[in-house]
């Protein structure tokens, strides 16, 4: 593997970090002040731009951490099993990373002394939204990293 | 003879953030390894008891040993965690019934809550042992039960609660005991002009509701107040004028974020729900709080003294009325993670250190 091509599989890593980590706090802003709407808090259009702009600086740092241990571990085993599933391979890549980051989370609440470190995982909804992002970043790297389809007329033989 | 070791004999001198005036104490270890020793009570007879939060009770007889055999019959107390043997509080007219009062966490990992209990001391063995109340609902995990407790001039008690951590918006239902105080008469029963002991849909106990987790809590008799402090998150530890039917705002107001760094809530105030006397952000981590009113440290009287974990010392608070005067850092020498501060008879302040080998200290001056 040549070094340009290293170098863009390292550009594509980093911009699928950086896509789940974004969406993933930003689902779990969301999650976070729906339950203080349904408490009867009324959140503003200001109150929410605050706060997803709050959460993006204060809690992406500990998401990008889950996240890029996630993607580590995940992304190879995504792509074994994709070669193989080559149709699927970006519902592949998605649910590698959906369930690599529900992995990632219990291992968190195992280490930590609360029951659950992170608020909008205490529900399924929550648990699953931020899954899903994260699966979204992850099946972004496999659709950018995918093998070159060869095209024109193949001679056998 | 007086089993006391001394730990630092050198006179400390500290320079007061008050202003120039200097404090000087000694510093003599009581009792040490002591699993997370959580609380310390005073008997008339010049023992101590002292609660380890690993579930055992022990006793500090007068000549200041420890006695090596734990007080036997003490409830079955579920311990992990946060989770363990709390309190230990004489009752108001213990000299007449040697009732004393222990809150614990009781139940399984997968439901478990505050629960009180009563007793009296027999030698070194509880009887008459009395569950008077249990927090509901039961709640999973080892995080967050409160567990001081105070008494009122009525003789009722006031115990302090916690939110769980998993469960934070339910220290906004009045139905349930989580996030919220509860008063309760010493047997258990509930009086009848509780704040919303007349609301068919809460919880009779209950006292207060929007705490987090409090840990702290001194009835000020001579301005006949009730002062409590809970554990904020990250940032946004309070302390608070206790008033019945009284909603503290968490989680819809704080002033602190998620260990995670998430917001919790974009509010920091709101119509109907109350400010703190004064919050600590960054946190200090309140674990305990005594009201000094000994006449060893003069200087200190009418102070709050609040035992800190995070910020490994003792905070101490200067009210006039319910502003906040000044503070001052204490025995931060020490650098131990404080569990809890008290007023002996003597004047002297005891300390209990967090530590799987805690320790009771003395502060104390010739």
């Amino acid at each position: 593997m040549s070094l340009i091509s290293v170098l863009r599989v390292i550009l594509f890593f980093v911009l699928a970090v950086v896509v789940a980590v974004v969406l993933a706090t930003l689902v779990q802003t969301q999650f976070n002040l729906y339950e203080l709407q349904k408490l009867g808090v009324e959140i503003l259009p200001a109150d929410r731009i605050d706060s997803n702009l709050k959460d993006l600086v204060n809690f992406t740092p500990l998401m990008a951490i889950i996240v890029l241990a996630t993607f580590i571990c995940a992304l190879p085993v995504a792509e074994g099993v994709a070669r193989i599933l080559k149709p699927w391979r970006l519902v592949v890549y998605f649910l590698a990373g959906a369930v690599g980051l529900w992995v990632a989370f219990q291992a968190v609440n195992w280490y930590a002394p609360p029951p659950v470190f992170i608020a909008a995982n205490r529900e399924l909804p929550g648990t699953l939204s931020m899954m899903a992002a994260v699966g979204v970043g992850s099946a972004l790297f496999g659709r950018l990293v995918r093998p070159r389809t060869r095209r024109g007329l193949r001679v056998l033989g | 003879m007086i089993n006391k070791h001394k730990y630092l004999l050198a006179a400390v001198a500290m320079a007061a953030s008050l202003g120039a005036q200097a404090e000087e104490y000694q510093v003599e270890i009581v009792a040490r390894n002591l699993e997370h020793p959580w609380s310390l009570a005073f008997l008339p007879d010049g023992r101590m008891l002292v609660t380890e939060r690993a579930g055992r009770l022990r006793v500090i007889e007068a000549d200041g040993s420890l006695r090596e055999e734990p007080v036997a019959g003490v409830p079955e107390v579920f311990v992990q965690s946060q989770a363990g043997l709390f309190e230990v509080a004489l009752d108001p007219e213990y000299a007449s019934n040697g009732r004393l009062f222990l809150s614990y966490a009781c139940g399984t990992e997968a439901a478990n809550n505050t629960c009180l209990a009563s007793a009296q001391l027999q030698d070194n063995r509880l009887v008459e042992v009395d569950e008077i109340f249990r927090a509901q609902p039961a709640k999973r995990g080892g995080a967050h039960y409160g567990g001081r407790l105070a008494f009122l001039p009525d003789n009722t008690l006031v115990l302090g609660l916690g939110d769980a951590f998993i469960h934070r918006e339910e220290a906004q239902n009045p139905a349930n005991h989580l996030g919220s105080t509860i008063r309760i008469n010493r047997d258990g029963t509930v009086p009848g002009n509780n704040p919303f002991v007349d609301s068919p849909d809460a919880a009779p106990e209950l006292y207060t509701l929007g705490n987090r987790n409090v840990q702290g809590m001194v009835y000020d008799t001579a301005n006949q107040r009730l002062i409590s402090h809970e554990h904020g998150a990250k940032g946004g530890d309070e302390i608070n004028l206790l008033e019945p039917g009284n909603n503290y705002g968490w989680p819809k107001i704080t002033y602190g974020v998620d260990y995670s760094g998430a917001v919790i809530s974009p509010h920091t105030e709101a119509e109907g729900l109350e400010q703190p006397i004064l919050h600590w952000t960054p946190s200090i981590a309140p674990a305990g709080m005594t009201l000094y009113d000994g006449d060893m440290f003069p200087e200190w009287k009418g102070s709050f003294l609040v035992s800190a974990l995070a910020a490994k010392q003792v905070r101490r608070v200067v009210l006039d009325g319910t502003e906040e005067v000044a503070q001052e850092p204490l025995f931060m020498e020490l650098n131990e993670r404080m569990r809890d501060v008290r007023t002996a008879p003597d004047g002297s302040i005891y300390l209990l250190t967090d530590d799987p080998e805690g320790k009771v200290l003395r502060i104390y001056r010739d």
